[in-house]
């Protein structure tokens, strides 16, 4: 564990003023689990802890209506997940998970929403207490600025940063804006390399 | 065990976005001049989908008159609310907050744009890509500003720039 981490740190020492500029990040050197939680995803099934293992996972937590910050880090994501694909075969790319935290909005267009960003990307939303926990694991926050029962143009406050799920259900890495493509994929890359020790 | 975290901070650079000549790209709106040198430039708003009433758009907005320029405001026929809202990211938490008035110095422009300001447009029905929103800047001293924001897909790689500059001498 150790050798992996001083393994890791070289790697991004070495690589970072030439490919990494635009990407901040800590990297966890010991992986925090995220605990359990039942969610429905964008196509009615039940979403879990056990759909992040066996894979990489990045998950960003947002809402439907959010008009500003969460459709460009969908596109990042989105461009991201391209980038990675020159550089890891399919099987090996990380699912992009969307956690839509304002249910009674996002439920209803969460399947249309997802799809407008990648065909890809999964969307997960649930009952309020179910996305908390979920939420908790990322070491996420949000909160609904609703002020009325019919107001429906409320903002939602929330979390920047982008985790990064390892195939162990864990949160190895959490990235923040802004999400350069090129950039945030060498950095992926890299972490998923030297975590699975292949380089 | 090892309970040490390995921060892997890396460098943070901002864009050099702001530097970019007014004249960059045009996107199609359609500037009607208020004072003389006042124009919107690069007008757009991110295409969402049916179901999803909230809508931002972006622009540049160039005050090339002698006097300062203050937006109070927009509207857009058929819309029930547009404000001018500001992005801003503290503490690792991503919010948006109400900007009552913005004054543009003379001889500068103000960029609208992603995680920065933004005008807020609630109550939207659903718009295409392709289609072209219809706005209409107010500003302090009674005159207005129209122009027209093509929807389209928002894509990756969006800098951050919400920054005055000055124009450039052409
Ligand atoms: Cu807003």
């Amino acid at each position: 564990m150790v050798m992996r981490a001083l393994l890791l740190a070289l790697a991004i020492l070495v690589v970072a003023p030439v490919h990494a500029q635009d990407v901040k990040g800590v990297t966890l050197d010991k992986p925090s689990p995220v605990g359990d939680f039942e969610l429905i995803d964008h196509r009615g099934e039940p979403f879990t802890r056990e759909d992040l293992m066996d894979r990489w996972s990045l998950v960003f937590l947002g809402f439907t209506h959010c008009p500003d910050v969460c459709p460009f880090t969908l596109a990042n994501l989105e461009a991201v997940r391209s980038e990675l694909s020159l550089l890891l075969p399919p099987e090996r790319l990380p699912q992009i998970v969307f956690l839509a935290v304002d249910p009674d909005r996002d439920r209803p267009v969460l399947a249309d929403y997802v799809a407008h960003f990648d065909l890809s990307f999964v969307g997960v939303t649930g009952e309020p207490g179910e996305i908390a926990r979920f939420a908790h694991g990322l070491d996420a926050y949000y909160r609904l600025e609703k002020k009325s029962d019919d107001d429906d143009s409320y903002d939602v406050v929330h979390s920047a940063a982008v985790a990064v799920i390892d195939p162990d259900g864990a949160v190895k890495a959490k990235i923040t804006p802004p999400f350069h493509p090129h950039d945030t994929a060498n950095y992926l890359h890299l972490l998923l390399r030297g975590v699975e020790g292949t380089n | 065990m090892q309970s040490r975290k390995l921060a892997a901070v890396l460098a943070v650079i901002l864009s050099a976005m702001m530097l970019l000549p007014v004249a960059a790209h045009d996107h199609g709106a359609r500037p009607v001049v208020t004072a003389a040198g006042v124009e919107v430039r690069q007008a757009w708003s991110p295409a969402s989908v049916p179901g999803v009433n909230t809508r931002s758009v972006y622009f540049e907005l160039i005050n090339g008159s002698a006097a300062p320029l203050v937006i109070i405001g927009a509207e857009s026929p058929g819309i029930t609310g547009v404000a001018i809202h500001e992005t801003s990211t503290a503490g690792g938490l991503t919010s948006m907050a109400t900007v009552e008035q913005l004054t543009v110095p003379p001889g500068q422009r103000v960029s609208f744009s992603p995680q920065g300001l933004h005008l807020m447009l609630t109550g939207a029905e659903h718009h295409r890509q392709g289609e072209l929103l219809p706005l209409r800047l107010l500003f302090a001293d009674g005159t207005s500003l129209f122009f027209e924001a093509p929807v389209r897909k928002a894509s990756g790689q969006h800098q951050h720039h919400r920054y005055d500059t000055a124009i450039p001498k052409s």
